[in-house]
């Protein structure tokens, strides 16, 4: 009984920005993969995906940043984060195409 | 120092030399001799340029100076790679060609040639012409390799990182095999 309530006091808080948080440390841990790849290999196109591993984990942390503090201005942060996204996808697309 | 202690070191240092990139617990286990020992002797023969070591994880893996020469570390870097071993034990199994290696690890033919590129220059594998293929070979001693990789190998985060690494170059466009 107290438990349920204390479960329904923290949600959707709790739930929410666990997943977000799951999600930060995961795209950390394949930034920390490409960085472990890249100096095993010293294969340059493994570095723009680390990049944008890295940015993607900083676009959600700033994300999350925006949503609980709101200090931001939410014009100029919703270009940042969109920017970011097309960023990312051009880190990518530049690791596919690149030779090495 | 004693008749024995100088023995001891001998021991240890054939121990290593038998068994290429063995760590302090195996030598205990294998000479029966007590740690606190052991890691004298292998400091002694360290301080003596006998015997080097590599800290990997947990472990501190001892190596006898020279055996791979100016290479060394780049072998064990290369033995610290899942797909670099497999190739490794195809080409100690038979002579293949680089299609046999493709068709046995089922990995893309650019990340193959990749790493045959890779074995070639550190002169772990060498490169014979028959007919229009190209066989390939164990540069090195086998039996150091064996040793290596059965004391050395790599871990999980190397495995998942070797892997990502293997998608990405399978990613690449590269010369098809001669």
């Amino acid at each position: 009984m107290i438990l349920s309530k204390l479960f329904l006091e923290i949600e959707p808080f709790g739930i929410e920005s666990g997943i977000e948080l799951g999600i930060v440390a995961f795209a950390l841990v394949l930034f920390a993969l490409s960085i472990t790849a890249y100096r095993n290999t010293r294969i340059k196109k493994i570095l723009f995906a680390a990049t944008a591993f890295a940015l993607f984990a900083i676009q959600l942390f700033v994300d999350s940043i925006e949503d609980y503090l709101g200090f931001l201005d939410e014009g100029i942060t919703g270009i940042i984060l969109k920017l970011m996204t097309f960023a990312i996808l051009v880190l990518f697309f530049v690791a596919i195409v690149k030779k090495r | 120092m004693n008749d024995e202690s100088n023995s001891n070191t001998i021991r240890v240092l054939q121990h290593i030399q038998e068994s290429p990139g063995c760590h302090l617990r195996q030598i205990k286990r294998e000479l029966a001799m007590s740690m606190g020992t052991i890691q004298y002797h292998l400091n002694l023969l360290e301080k003596q340029g006998k015997v080097s070591s590599e800290r990997h994880n947990l472990h501190k893996y001892y190596f006898p100076v020279g055996l791979f020469e100016q290479n060394e570390k780049d072998i064990l870097k290369i033995l610290n790679q899942e797909t670099a071993r497999e190739i490794l034990l195809i080409i100690m199994e038979k002579k293949p060609t680089q299609t046999d290696i493709v068709n046995t690890i089922k990995i893309s033919s650019a990340s193959v040639n990749w790493h045959m590129k890779r074995l070639i220059e550190l002169g772990m594998v060498l490169e014979q012409k028959d007919g229009k293929f190209k066989r390939y070979t164990i540069g090195i001693d086998t039996k150091h390799i064996v040793s290596l990789m059965k004391n050395y190998h790599p871990n999980i985060w190397n495995r998942w990182s070797d892997r990502l690494a293997e998608m990405f170059l399978s990613l690449s466009k590269e010369d098809k095999e001669q």
